[in-house]
């Protein structure tokens, strides 16, 4: 048990939230393309497909995070960490996001769809042109929320045997034999990470109700 | 890998087992969370100044960090100082403050969404400030915000799990247990199942609480 000097101790964890942050991006663009995808198909009401979309949003909501991450790492026995990560954080994210993407879309008024229909546009056109412009603005609060939720189940990853922060932090403590500094500084990281994507969304958020605001009057 | 019923047989006691304290502990975290949640807000409302900020910094720090981190915090990184909270209640205390900020935020959303008229309409009948929000708005708000405080609840439930990180021998830690002993899916497939139960049950509760409560106009 020696001391490690604070400047190290912040090296050592940034390196691990370096593991972490690269994590994120990637999840938020699958889970956002996924999501997107199943919450506009359990909107069309297809006869199994929404059943299957059903059964799995309500798993999904019913599961803890950690209990899917330790399923894809032990049924899919993947050895990459990274890839186990991804695929059982996205899992679990995208069953929220397309709930969120579903809801948008329903409390669009029904006018709306009928009327791009009556100018021949096909379901796809409708949604891709009429409908998702609309509603990318309103749910984009909640979006924001989710990946924030995101964030922080990064902090899950080392079960899958990732070295993120919270594995580093694990070693610096047995090593310094004061968790509560190393704790401290993890905290200190991730709140940094949550507040700036806050700040990005309320950011883009501004951006969009400058441009669309005018012309939506709901 | 396949699965197999007699690790259901063989694992079933102890499976019941973890499944009494995840309960226990969703039971009396939810609670206290839905009292740090309905409290919070209301304090908020009585507008002193530096109590709003200091609730504020609480709602921030632990809406924006994981409750991982300061379970850990609680169970790693007291001893240091002396101080020991068995496993059990170290999760209670983190799932409370850390699911009390967030129901917090979803309580003072419904309480701002009470119309001004019915403050005032209990102003001019002689309520005091504190017994306008205990008789007419916090009852009003909880029953609009129902369906939100199911979502976050659902979660707490979700939250239990990490305990198995911190030793205690809940669902999930009984599931990672089988499978390190037989190297069996098994095990986590059952706990995976009960978990949906679980949020079944909850989710049917808040249908009929919701039914119950609903105002015939």
């Amino acid at each position: 048990m020696y001391e490690i000097p604070v400047g190290s101790l912040l090296r050592q964890l940034g390196l691990g939230t370096l593991e972490t942050l690269k994590l994120l991006p990637v999840c938020i663009g699958l889970t956002l393309a996924l999501g997107t995808l199943i919450g506009a198909l359990h909107t069309l009401r297809l006869p199994l497909l929404n059943q299957i979309i059903t059964a799995y949003v309500f798993v999904m909501r019913g599961v803890p995070p950690l209990i899917v991450l330790l399923i894809v790492f032990f049924v899919a026995n993947i050895a990459d960490a990274f890839l186990a990560a991804i695929i059982g954080l996205s899992l679990y994210h995208t069953a929220y996001i397309s709930e969120v993407v579903r809801g948008g879309i329903m409390a669009m008024p029904r006018g709306q769809f009928e009327a791009a229909h009556s100018l021949g546009l096909s379901t796809f056109q409708t949604l891709r042109k009429v409908i998702f412009p609309q509603i990318w603005y309103q749910t984009l609060p909640s979006i924001a929320g989710q990946y924030i939720l995101l964030a922080k189940d990064t902090s899950l990853v080392s079960v899958v045997g990732m070295q993120d922060v919270m594995r580093i932090g694990k070693q610096l403590m047995q090593v310094t034999a004061n968790p509560f500094i190393v704790y401290f500084f993890i905290g200190v990281f991730y709140y940094l990470i949550c507040t700036s994507l806050q700040q990005v969304s309320i950011r883009v958020e501004d951006g969009m109700r400058k441009r669309y605001a005018r012309g939506v009057t709901r | 890998m396949e699965f197999s019923w007699q690790l259901v047989l063989k694992w079933g006691p102890s499976i019941l087992k973890s499944l009494t304290i995840t309960v226990e502990m969703f039971t009396l975290s939810a609670f206290l969370a839905l009292v740090v949640g309905t409290v919070v807000p209301a304090l908020m409302r009585l507008g002193i100044r530096p109590l709003n900020a200091l609730l504020r910094i609480y709602i921030s720090i632990f809406r924006n960090s994981p409750l991982l981190v300061f379970l850990f915090f609680l169970f790693y990184g007291l001893p240091f100082f002396g101080i020991y909270i068995a496993p059990f209640w170290c999760g209670v205390l983190g799932i409370t403050l850390n699911e009390g900020a967030f129901l917090a935020e979803i309580i003072r959303g419904a309480i701002q969404g009470i119309p001004r008229g019915d403050w005032e309409a209990a102003d001019s009948l002689g309520l005091g400030r504190f017994q306008v929000l205990r008789f007419v708005v916090v009852p009003q708000a909880l029953r609009n915000a129902i369906p939100a405080i199911t979502g976050q609840l659902s979660i707490v439930m979700k939250d239990t799990s990490l305990m198995s990180l911190i030793t205690l021998a809940e669902l999930t830690y009984i599931g990672n247990f089988i499978y390190s002993r037989t190297f069996n899916i098994t095990g986590l497939f059952i706990v995976a199942m009960i978990y949906v139960a679980l949020f079944a049950v909850l989710n049917l509760a808040a249908r009929v609480l919701e039914t119950r409560m609903r105002i015939r106009r």
